[in-house]
Order: structure tokens, then C-alpha cells, then sequence
């Protein structure tokens, strides 16, 4: 091919790209570098609108849309080789791969950051933010989810208020922390109908120290006499120490305590990962457990594990 | 008080306090005061409340492991040191405990299917503790301070391998155990760790106290001992695979807790009139007292974000270390 022709090809190229650009279709070029932004973008957006995602959007341990992810390019997060997919934009989480995102924001590409969703509005935020940024046709998913989420969130907070009294539930998370108030999976024990043990028998200052979630002694834990206890599951997790908190032989020790013996529920972790409206499953997943216990007399708390 | 008087209150001493610091760990923890049961605690009664399993499945196993391992570290410590007749000798200081810790920590994170439980991470905490102590006794053999130096160097290595293969670990977490692995922790360990560790630790402590008159007759000079009828090399090997068997399984279990077979010789040898064959059983029981209390101490004042029990031994150990060092160079020198 001779010089010429490939310029000619070129230019044409991009005649096209403009043009589409400019017809309102939202950008042509997307990449996400961050495993929530990736489902996201996956949801709402084109596929032939993304150029790249990052690797951890593939693993259906931590994310809903694995099936999809696998069919789009993958990209690890930095920022050269994002550069050189010449986005016109990056999507990028608040918190991880800051680097990466500064630099291409330097380098005049267009980056926008996404907060780690802790609620409901924040899901909802999220959701209708990324779709403007994608374009008509991702803004008018991003309404139809959203229109879900709410009819949803309405129903569950019917029901959660309906109950006689919230049992109390403590979470344990695959890596072995507890789910503290101020995150997503708090929020969807809450709308579970549960009361968090974390939230009132710790000392509340311990938060800071972790964000959300934070390591508890699982000896207070237990002694708080929790109602259910809420087992996060990541099957084929690489092995680690953290994994052999969540099957410690203390509780299964509980769980064969008879009528004081707490529910053991388990939950998969992938939903909890992002903020997306699959959250949502667990909580619809835990009402009817919250049901259950509400009307089982309350269980007195045992040593002093405040 | 006589000498002799004084010594027999201090071996009664060590072996009553090793139950009274067992019975406050079992009892005391972040949530509170349990009565320990005795009948749960022997599996004659089934726990009925939710303390009397914590009291079972969580502070039962972290008080015996700590037990075994200060027991195993503490004599581990005494016999290295009236082996090489060196006060600085000791596990971790002979770059044992970091050598055991990346053959574990290589058999879980890389094993196939990845075994956190069984005896696998035992036996490659065994197999690194062996090829550490050899490296270094092969390495050290200048006499003097090129015995702790080879320590030093080996332990530097193997930690520098365990960051490694942790940061190329494929699980995400595991780079924040790490900590766990290098200055070891007993939390939220289970009864099957325990009786997992109980074998290999009671064969190390029987070969230990195996070594006392061999180490008593060294203790007056290589050429002494060997006209004693002490065959040195088989002394050696002894307590080389004593340390290998215990601090190998005891790292698998809970990561390199270093210092305790440095603090507790040090603080008994006055009482067994500083000969190395008493020094092991008496190093024994003090280890069984120093870590559990050591673990409760971590336990209580952290407030529930606990403090790892290596965490306290360092923090009482390294000065111990540095004030051996000194005295030491103090009495070879005349001077500092």
C-alpha cells in the first residue's frame, strides 16, 4: 500500500469518527480501568463503544458481568498502555490506579472518577452519571435501572418497617473483617430488615481505622450473640489465611447450638463488590430470614463485648 | 535463703506458673471474663452457650499453641545457645524462623489446590528450618559473632523471599499477611492447629531434653566433651532437628515469633547456675509462660484490634538482644 493511500485511509478514518462523535452518539473510545466502572460500562454502554476494561471484571468471583466482560478487550491499568488506545474517555475509580489516572489526565485525555457506591442514592448516582457520560442510548438504560432499583428499594423499605423488631446479624466477609456501618454491604443488611451488631456493640471509633469494614475479634463477635451471621462465599478464592476465618470451627460450634443457635447465611460475594442494582438481591435475599427471626423472642448478649 | 533454697522455689516456680498463666488465658480476653469450664474444656461436656464455645474453639487452641510454641522456642533457644555457646544464638536470630516461614508460606500460597489446613505447610515449615540452620551453622563456623552475622544474613534472605513470593502470591490478601508471617500471630487459630502442632512440638522437646548432658559436657569445651565420651556430631545433628521439627511446625502454625529463645535463657540461667542441660527444661517452661502471657498481654491491651504476639516478644526481646550484645563485647574487649 502506498503512502498516499494510507493517508487518504487515515484521514477518512477519522472523518468518520467525527462525524459520529458529532452526532450525538456519546464517545466512540471508552475505557474503564476499575473493576466497578468496568460493569458499568459493560451495562450501559455499547460494545463497540469500549476499548478496554480491566482484567478483574473477567473473574465472576468478584463481578456480575464476567460473561460479558469476557467478550470486550482487556487492559491493565496503566497509563501507557491505556494511552495508546487513544480513548477519548477513561473511567476510573476514586481510589486505585490513582496514578494512572493523573498521569492520562495529563497526558489531555478525558478522565472521570467514580466513588465506591456505600447506598442506595449512591447506585442510583452512579448509574445515571455514567450513562450521561456515554450517551443517549447508555442514559436511557441507566433510567430503566434505575426505575428498577427504586421500585425495588421502595418494597424492601416497606416491608423492613413493617417487621415487629430488627433480629440482629453479623456479617463476616471472605477476607475474615466484619462489615461495618458505612459501606454498601451494611446498607444491605439494613434494608434486610437485620440491625448490624457492628453498629452498636463496637466502639464506633474503631471505623475510622478500616472504612468500612474492619477485624473484630471474632470471640466479641460471637459473645454479642448475633441472630444470623451472614458468611460472604468467593468460591476458588487463591488460598490465604484471612479465608480461614469464615469456616473457624467456632462457628460451626454455634450453628449446632440448637434454638439459640444463630442462622447461617450465605452470600455471594460478587454482589457486593460494586454498586450495582444486584446488590439488592441480597437484601430481597434477607428479609424473609429477618421475617422469620423478628418473631423469635430476643436473645440476651453475653459477656461484656461492648 | 541458700542458694540451693532459692533455686528449688524457682524450678516449683516454673512449674506451677505455666497452668496460672494457661487458666488467665483461657479466661481473660477482649470480651471479658469466661470460668473456664473444665468439663467443655475436655470434650466431656458439649458447649451450651456461646462462651463456652468461645472459650473451646477460640481461646483454648490460642493458649495451647502458644504454650507449645513458647515451650518448643524457649528450649529451641537454650539448646542452640549451649550448643554453639553463644547467648545470641536462638531461633530467629539463626534465621530459623524466617527460613521456616517461607517454606509454609510456599506451600499454601503455592501449593496445589492451596492447603491451608493438613500437615503440609508443617512439613515445608520443617524442610525450611532444616536447610536455614544447616546454611547457617555451615556458614557461621568463624566462631564469635560470624554465627549470629550468618543468622542475620540467611534470615535476611528468607524474608526478603517470603515479601516476594507474597507479593506474587495469587490472592490478594496476601500480601497483608505478610505481618502474620513475619513477626507471628496466634489469633483465631483452631483446636485442629493445635493438635496438628502437638506432635511435631512434643518430639522436639523430647529430643531437646535428650541433649542436656551432651550440652552440660560441651559446656566445659570441645575437647572436654569428647573425652567425656560426647559425640559431638550426633549432639549436633540432635538439636539441629529438634529446632527444624519445632520451629518448622510452629511457624507453619503461627508465623516467625522471634526473641522468646533469647528473653527466657537469658532470664534463667542464674537460676540453673548457668549449666546448659538444666537450661533446657527450665527454658521450657518459661517459654510456655513468657508467650501466652505475652498473647494476653497483646490481646487485652489492644482493644479489639489485637497486637500480635510476636509484636510483644520483639518489643521485650530486641533490647534483651542489644544489652547481651554489649555486655558481651564489654567482657571480650575490656571496653565498649
Amino acid at each position: 500500500m502506498s503512502l498516499r493511500r494510507a493517508t487518504t485511509g487515515a484521514v477518512l478514518a477519522l472523518l468518520v469518527l467525527a462525524t459520529s462523535a458529532d452526532a450525538a452518539e456519546g464517545p466512540m473510545r471508552v475505557v474503564s480501568i476499575n473493576l466497578c466502572t468496568d460493569q458499568l460500562l459493560l451495562r450501559l454502554g455499547n460494545a463497540d463503544q469500549i476499548s478496554g476494561i480491566g482484567p478483574l471484571s473477567r473473574d465472576p468471583k468478584l463481578s456480575v458481568e464476567a460473561a460479558r466482560a469476557a467478550t470486550v478487550p482487556q487492559v491493565a491499568a496503566s497509563a501507557e498502555t491505556v494511552h495508546a488506545l487513544e480513548p477519548d474517555l477513561v473511567l476510573a475509580g476514586r481510589f486505585g490506579a490513582t496514578a494512572a489516572a493523573a498521569a492520562l489526565e495529563r497526558l489531555g485525555t478525558r478522565v472521570e472518577r467514580f466513588r465506591p457506591a456505600a447506598s442506595i442514592d449512591m447506585i442510583r448516582d452512579g448509574l445515571l452519571r455514567a450513562g450521561d457520560l456515554l450517551g443517549p442510548e447508555a442514559r436511557i438504560r441507566a433510567e430503566a435501572e434505575v426505575a428498577g432499583l427504586e421500585a425495588r428499594t421502595a418494597a424492601l423499605t416497606a416491608r423492613a418497617a413493617a417487621l415487629p423488631r430488627r433480629p440482629r446479624a453479623l456479617m463476616l466477609r471472605a477476607d475474615g473483617s466484619m462489615v461495618g456501618p458505612g459501606g454498601l454491604a451494611h446498607a444491605m443488611l439494613v434494608m434486610g430488615g437485620f440491625d448490624n451488631i457492628l453498629e452498636h456493640r463496637f466502639d464506633p471509633a474503631g471505623r475510622a481505622r478500616r472504612g468500612g469494614d474492619w477485624r473484630v475479634e471474632l470471640e466479641a463477635a460471637i459473645r454479642a450473640r448475633p441472630e444470623a451471621i451472614l458468611i460472604e462465599s468467593m468460591p476458588g478464592a487463591a488460598p490465604a489465611l484471612v479465608h480461614r476465618l469464615p469456616r473457624h470451627p467456632a462457628l460451626a460450634r454455634l450453628a449446632a447450638l440448637g434454638d439459640m443457635a444463630p442462622e447461617m447465611i450465605g452470600v455471594p460475594g460478587n454482589l457486593l463488590v460494586c454498586g450495582l442494582p444486584d446488590a439488592l438481591d441480597i437484601a430481597e435475599a434477607l428479609l424473609p430470614v429477618a421475617e422469620r427471626l423478628s418473631a423469635r423472642p430476643v436473645a440476651a448478649a453475653e459477656g461484656d463485648a461492648s | 535463703m541458700s542458694d540451693a533454697a532459692i533455686r528449688r522455689a524457682a524450678w516449683i516456680l516454673l512449674a506451677i506458673l505455666p497452668l496460672i498463666v494457661g487458666w488467665a488465658s483461657l479466661g481473660y480476653g477482649p470480651s471479658g471474663w469466661i470460668a473456664p469450664d473444665p468439663w467443655v474444656l475436655l470434650g466431656i461436656d458439649a458447649p451450651s452457650t456461646a462462651s463456652e464455645i468461645v472459650m473451646l474453639e477460640l481461646r483454648l487452641p490460642r493458649t495451647l499453641i502458644a504454650m507449645m510454641i513458647g515451650a518448643v522456642l524457649g528450649a529451641c533457644g537454650a539448646a542452640l545457645q549451649g550448643l554453639t555457646r553463644n547467648p545470641l544464638a536462638e531461633p530467629s536470630t539463626l534465621g530459623a524462623s524466617s527460613t521456616a516461614a517461607l517454606g509454609a508460606v510456599t506451600a499454601i500460597y503455592f501449593g496445589h489446590a492451596g492447603v491451608l489446613d493438613g500437615p503440609a505447610p508443617a512439613a515445608a515449615g520443617l524442610a525450611g528450618a532444616a536447610i536455614g540452620l544447616a546454611l547457617v551453622l555451615a556458614l557461621g563456623r568463624g566462631g564469635g559473632l560470624s554465627l549470629i552475622l550468618a543468622g542475620v544474613g540467611v534470615g535476611a534472605l528468607a524474608t526478603a523471599f517470603v515479601s516476594l513470593a507474597l507479593t506474587f502470591a495469587p490472592s490478594p490478601y496476601a500480601t497483608l499477611e505478610m505481618v502474620d508471617w513475619l513477626i507471628g500471630s496466634v489469633a483465631d487459630r483452631t483446636l485442629a492447629d493445635a493438635g496438628l502442632l502437638a506432635p511435631f512440638a512434643a518430639l522436639s522437646l523430647l529430643l531437646l531434653t535428650g541433649c542436656g548432658a551432651g550440652l552440660d559436657a560441651l559446656g566445659l569445651g570441645e575437647r572436654t566433651a569428647r573425652s567425656m565420651g560426647v559425640r559431638l556430631g550426633r549432639l549436633r545433628l540432635q538439636v539441629v532437628a529438634a529446632t527444624a521439627i519445632g520451629v518448622g511446625s510452629a511457624t507453619a502454625v503461627a508465623g516467625g515469633i522471634g526473641f522468646v529463645g533469647l528473653i527466657v535463657p537469658h532470664a534463667l540461667r542464674p537460676f540453673v547456675g548457668h549449666r546448659p542441660g538444666r537450661l533446657v527444661p527450665a527454658s521450657m517452661a518459661g517459654g510456655a509462660v513468657l508467650l501466652p502471657l505475652a498473647d494476653l498481654a497483646g490481646r487485652l491491651i489492644g482493644d479489639g484490634t489485637e497486637i500480635r504476639v510476636g509484636v510483644a516478644t520483639a518489643l521485650i526481646g530486641a533490647p534483651v538482644f542489644l544489652h547481651i550484645l554489649l555486655t558481651r563485647a564489654r567482657a571480650e574487649r575490656g571496653t565498649w
